[in-house]
């Protein structure tokens, strides 16, 4: 069985998201600061009509991140919920086959392992597939972590 | 058919009182009787017993509404039409919440009249 | 026959929805049994919603719930075939099955599968059924004669009608002919003469509201105890009625009556299954699916939001202006008809109350008699949605801390029997729910010592208001003995908190051995709001206009300090000051004129400071359904004309914690 995945490149690791949680891909659109909140929600846009929170996927990642204006969002909805994640530029598709992911191993490139769902081979280069599903699920007790 | 209704006529203008008796004779009613003003009115239905009272809502002295009330305390399931011309649209209402069945309006329209005069009857 | 299980899962949700209808049903008319033992109407009610409630569950394969049904059915019919007038016993035994089939469907809901019910429960329920039953039936009794209950729609009282009335309510429709001169009186005159023969249970427009009205086309009407040809008798070429409908009120439409509608609360509830080929419907009505609502909502919610922005345009275009005054109208009306269908009436809320009264007070051993008013109120379905559980809170409070016992009311010369009261109204763009007892009222002793002990008072006098708002403070519960029912540590501070978030207030009114009223005013929806835009630093913020008491500007040296706390004098009073900038994380103001928002702020008031007033607007406020717990400062965001986004502050929740020192302690 095939999956597809946004393919895009973050600090120095390329990360995958899996394409059927991902609603679409949009450049930077004006943010609205939310005050109050962690500092990885970095504000509210409108897209098209709907009112949508951002966040910086490096924060989130605990990676080092800093404002750029090329950042695309990926716009990424599970259940009810959509919530865009900025990346930093180009993004593509790839096509892996599902026998080709492999479990996290326990360290990779400093992440936290709780949001890598696996890992793949993609040309020569590890693609870290990330698990939308926890780093959107931020009213659980680790925020009180990522808060503090 | 049964025996004509008996209705008593309260206006405080001759010609209006004309109208209506006209109007009622005509559709086989009967007039029972004729008011001038609101003592009279409340008097003469005591008296006479009518089947209904078309009530001219704007006297001089006691007005429709007080006579209204007072013939419902003497009668409380009397049926009191009241006639009423344009722009009193408050005491129509004030009237309706005191109990008045109906109001038919100025200028009349002999068909109306008669029409909502059966419906009250019934 | 029952349904495959692809199907099944079609048809649950209708079957969820219609058994809470007929659970509410039987649960109501048990209520009523309660009151009049020998209600026959009632007996039958329960008895076909009881059938009706089995019919259905045996078609979903639902074996506990159609056996249970069973069981209660048969001891059911035995009542209405051999009169026997209904027992408390027997009610309690019915209640037991209510909370069976509560339980059932609850499990329906969370899990799609019904609860698997031991053998064993069954006889236990079984048993509960029959012994009353054994030991009340008398022999002779039931033989050769008619019965009451025989003939199930003849009205008690009445002479057998020639067509057999309706067990439910009809909703009328009655238009007026556009020629007609006071549709107001004509409306009035229709409200008089349906009362006269049947109940008028209420009307739309209210009978109150009738006689100030400008204009009014229509007048519908819910009516009981009528039967069509007798309505149709009084319309049927009615004077300046050009035409009207009639049809079986749908029950999240009827509201009941208004003057005694806890005396009957179940009644209105039509059984569609038993008279749906006797209704004269000319006008169908449908049902539609919330989320379909929301959605509409949203369009609206983005039509008015482009609205704004050609409003804006056309004010640099002139040639536009007309085109976009036409699309004003369009839209506001629109939008007003879209709210309209999202309102429904608190009697979907209040309707549950009745039993949860009754077992509260038998619980306490208190007696109780629950009175409900204007349940026809309308709201929009995102507040009613949140509006039961303060509701419940208040109300198991008046009944556990309100209401005393029997021979305490007897010394104080009070009736036995406890009133407890529910009443609703609008007025304006709001609606009030006042929740009211006539017990002992508030302790003001208590609430004083325990004021003092909290320190919520400071050498500062605090007058009977104030002190008895003060029991909305978190920690304050000045029940001696934490009950079961109410204390549990959760106090009225969590009531407050509810309402508020849902932009509404609440205060509470209390005369010692009178009893208390606890009002609670809420905006008649939440979708839209009218806001001020305030500009932070370079951020815009909406304040709902609810909380604004005034605005005005000062110069910054007009700030003094008390202790530590910021103030100005306002008109001769001390207003503590709290600057939105440093609440927020924003900008810092430049020193000189400044704006002022004034708000409610416990018992007193406090200036919010910020660098300038917008403008005052609709606001369409848009939720996130995400990452609540961060957003919990606001009550939302909301687009604007531009197509910025404005976060929403919750005025509550900013100023909540919020220490002011010198000047007000809480």
């Amino acid at each position: 069985m095939n999956r597809q995945f946004v393919v895009f490149p973050l600090a120095d690791e390329l990360y995958g998201i899996d394409i059927q949680q991902v609603m679409r891909i949009e450049k930077m659109l004006p943010l609205t600061r939310v005050p109050n909140a962690p500092p990885f929600v970095i504000g509210v846009c409108n897209l098209r009509g709907r009112v949508v929170p951002v966040i910086d996927l490096k924060r989130r990642l605990a990676l080092p991140s800093r404002p750029n204006e090329n950042a695309k969002i990926i716009i990424s909805s599970i259940g009810s919920k959509v919530v865009g994640m900025t990346i930093d530029s180009t993004v593509d598709v790839s096509t892996i086959q599902t026998e080709e992911i492999e479990p996290s191993p326990a360290l990779v490139t400093g992440i936290d392992t709780q949001f890598i769902q696996g890992v793949a081979k993609l040309s020569n280069r590890l693609l870290i597939i990330l698990d939308v599903e926890r780093i959107l699920s931020v009213d659980q007790l680790n925020v009180l972590n990522d808060m503090g | 058919m049964g025996p004509k209704k008996r209705i008593l006529v309260v206006d405080d203008a001759a010609f209006m009182r004309m109208m209506i008796r006209n109007i009622l004779t005509k559709n086989n009613f009967e007039v029972a009787g004729e008011a001038a003003n609101g003592e009279e009115a409340v008097s003469k239905y005591i008296e006479l017993s009518p089947d209904l009272v078309t009530l001219d809502i704007t006297m001089p002295g006691m007005d429709g509404v007080t006579v209204l009330k007072k013939i419902r305390q003497h009668d409380p399931n009397a049926r009191v039409v009241m006639c009423s011309a344009m722009g009193q649209q408050a005491m129509v209402v004030d009237a309706i919440q005191n109990g008045a069945k109906d109001f038919i309006n100025k200028p009349f329209h002999p068909q109306k009249v008669v029409e909502i005069l059966r419906r009250v009857l019934r | 026959m029952t349904v495959d299980n692809q199907e099944l899962s079609a048809y649950l949700p209708l079957f969820i929805e219609e058994s809470k209808e007929y659970i509410q049903q039987i649960s109501d008319n048990l209520l009523r049994l309660e009151r009049e033992a020998r209600d026959a109407e009632a007996i039958n009610e329960v008895f076909r919603a009881v059938h009706t409630l089995k019919g259905m569950a045996a078609t979903m394969g639902y074996s506990e719930i159609s056996q249970l049904a069973h069981e209660a059915e048969n001891l059911l019919d035995e009542i209405r075939h051999n009169s026997i007038e209904i027992s408390p016993a027997m009610i309690t035994g019915f209640f037991h099955v209510v909370d069976e089939f509560e339980n059932q469907v609850g499990h329906l809901v969370e899990t799609g599968e019904p609860l698997p019910m031991p053998r064993q429960k069954i006889e236990e329920i079984r048993a509960f059924l029959s012994r009353p039953v054994r030991e009340e039936v008398s022999p002779q009794e039931g033989e050769g004669e008619e019965i009451e209950g025989e003939e199930p729609d003849t009205p008690e009282g009445q002479d057998a009608p020639a067509e057999p009335s309706p067990p439910g309510a009809y909703k009328l429709e009655v238009f007026f002919t556009s020629d007609c001169l006071l549709p107001q009186a004509r409306a009035l005159i229709v409200c008089n003469q349906l009362a006269s023969v049947g109940t008028l249970l209420s009307t739309n427009p209210s009978q109150e509201d009738l006689p100030d009205l400008a204009a009014l086309d229509k007048l519908q009407c819910w009516v009981r105890d009528i039967r069509p040809d007798q309505v149709r008798a009084l319309l049927e070429g009615g004077v300046e009625i050009d035409y009207y409908t009639i049809e079986l009120a749908e029950d999240e439409e009827s509201p009941p009556a208004a003057d005694s509608p806890a005396q009957d609360p179940g009644a209105e509830v039509p059984d569609p299954a038993d008279s749906r080929h006797e209704a004269q419907v000319f006008r169908p009505s449908i049902r539609v699916d919330t989320e379909k609502l929301d959605q509409l909502l949203n369009l609206v919610s983005e039509l008015v939001i482009n609205k704004t922005a050609l409003q804006q345009g056309a004010a640099a275009y002139p040639p536009l202006t007309e085109g976009v005054e036409h699309l004003h109208r369009l839209t506001s009306e629109l939008q007003s008809i879209v709210m309209k269908m999202r309102m429904i009436p608190l009697e979907t809320v209040f309707n549950r109350f009745p039993r949860m009264i009754r077992d509260t007070a038998m619980s306490l051993n208190k007696l109780v008699n629950f009175e409900i008013e204007g349940a026809e109120t309308e709201l929009d379905r995102t507040i009613i949605d949140d509006i039961a559980d303060p509701l419940v809170h208040l109300l198991r409070n008046a009944i556990d801390h309100g209401i005393e016992p029997v021979e305490q009311r007897l010394q104080k010369g009070k009736p036995r029997t406890g009133t407890v009261s529910l009443k609703a109204y609008q007025t304006g763009n709001q609606v009030i729910i006042e929740v009211s007892d006539d017990g002992r009222g508030l302790d003001l002793g208590h609430i004083q010592s325990k004021a003092r002990e909290l320190r919520l008072f400071t050498g500062l006098e605090a007058d009977q208001a104030e002190l008895q708002n003060l029991i909305f403070t978190p920690g304050f519960s000045t029940a001696e003995n934490v009950t079961d029912l109410s204390g549990r540590g959760v106090g009225l501070d969590v009531v407050k908190n509810s309402i508020e978030s849902l932009g509404g207030a609440i205060e509470v009114l209390s005369q010692p051995d009178a009893g208390a009223m606890f009002r609670i005013s809420l905006p008649l929806t939440l979708a839209i709001i009218q806001g001020l835009l305030v500009k932070c630093g370079a951020e815009h913020y909406a304040v709902p206009l609810t909380y604004v008491e005034e605005t005005g500007f000062f110069y910054s040296d007009e700030i003094r300090t008390i202790g530590q706390q910021e103030i100005i004098m306002l008109r001769g009073k001390v207003l503590p000051l709290v600057f939105l900038s440093k609440l927020l994380g924003a900008e810092e103001a430049e020193p000189g004129e400044l704006s002022l928002v004034v708000v409610r702020y416990g018992q007193g008031q406090v200036g919010i400071v910020v660098d300038d007033l917008v403008a005052q607007q609709d606001i369409v406020i848009k939720n996130l359904n995400w990452g609540e717990r961060f957003f919990r400062s606001f009550l939302g965001c909301s687009i604007l004309g531009d197509g910025s986004v404005v976060m929403i502050l919750d005025i509550s929740v900013i100023l909540s914690g919020l220490k002011l020192r010198g000047v007000i302690n809480e």
